[in-house]
């Protein structure tokens, strides 16, 4: 499998994922920034800097953060599954 | 610049080329490629969970899209697991600059695929990735 013919492969997948979840959509755009970073340093050799490595780190852990926020109590009492 | 995010998408596809290519366990290309796949994965998580709960007794549908209590916990003890292992291979790299971090990054790989894993179980109808 070529290259092209695995974005190509990947952009199937993502056109669904971008139809189904605006949410996802939004998240594109910090999504595209890592990505770039990627493809210049397998494409154009070029080396991931520190400076990029911490920013990354800071939103791996603002992420993280927001996952780990506790859910709201269930307003029936009951228990869901 | 679809091309762009279809690479960071590329990262959390089960069996990427991209993922699992590292070479040197130790450089800062490994531990960006690493965090790259998981911000990824942390992403489709968040969306994920801003979906409304699933009310009592019902289930995530076409119809009904809700995101069910116990995939959310799951994710949430995943991520700690991932998190934890993160920050420990970082403080490792941090300050061993010099020594092989090949162990910990297994560790670390294998607390992200949990995550990832429990992230893949939104992939029901009415949940976010079909």
């Amino acid at each position: 499998m070529t290259p092209l013919e695995i974005i190509g492969a990947i952009e199937g997948v993502l056109n669904v994922v971008v139809e189904l979840e605006p949410t996802i959509a939004k998240a594109s755009g910090t999504l595209a920034t890592i990505a770039e970073a990627i493809y210049n340093n397998i494409v154009n050799k070029t080396a991931i800097t520190q400076d990029q490595l911490s920013a990354l780190e800071m939103q791996v852990d603002a992420a993280a953060a927001a996952i780990d926020q506790p859910l709201p109590d269930d307003p029936t009492g009951a228990t869901q599954t | 610049m679809r091309i762009l995010i279809a690479l960071a998408v590329a990262l959390v596809l089960p069996g990427c080329a991209l993922f699992h290519s590292m070479s040197n366990p130790l450089n800062t290309t490994t531990l960006y490629d690493l965090e790259a796949g998981y911000y990824t994965a942390q992403q489709i998580a968040l969306a994920y969970k801003a979906l409304p709960l699933c009310k009592t007794g019902t289930q995530p549908s076409v119809s009904n899209i809700c995101a069910k209590r116990s995939v959310i916990v799951s994710i949430q003890v995943n991520a700690r697991r991932a998190q934890a292992a993160i920050t420990q291979l970082r403080d490792f790299v941090k300050n061993n600059p010099t020594l092989n971090a090949a162990a910990l990054i297994s560790a670390t790989q294998l607390a992200i695929s949990g995550f990832e894993s429990a992230v893949n179980a939104s992939a029901t109808p009415g949940g976010i990735v079909q």
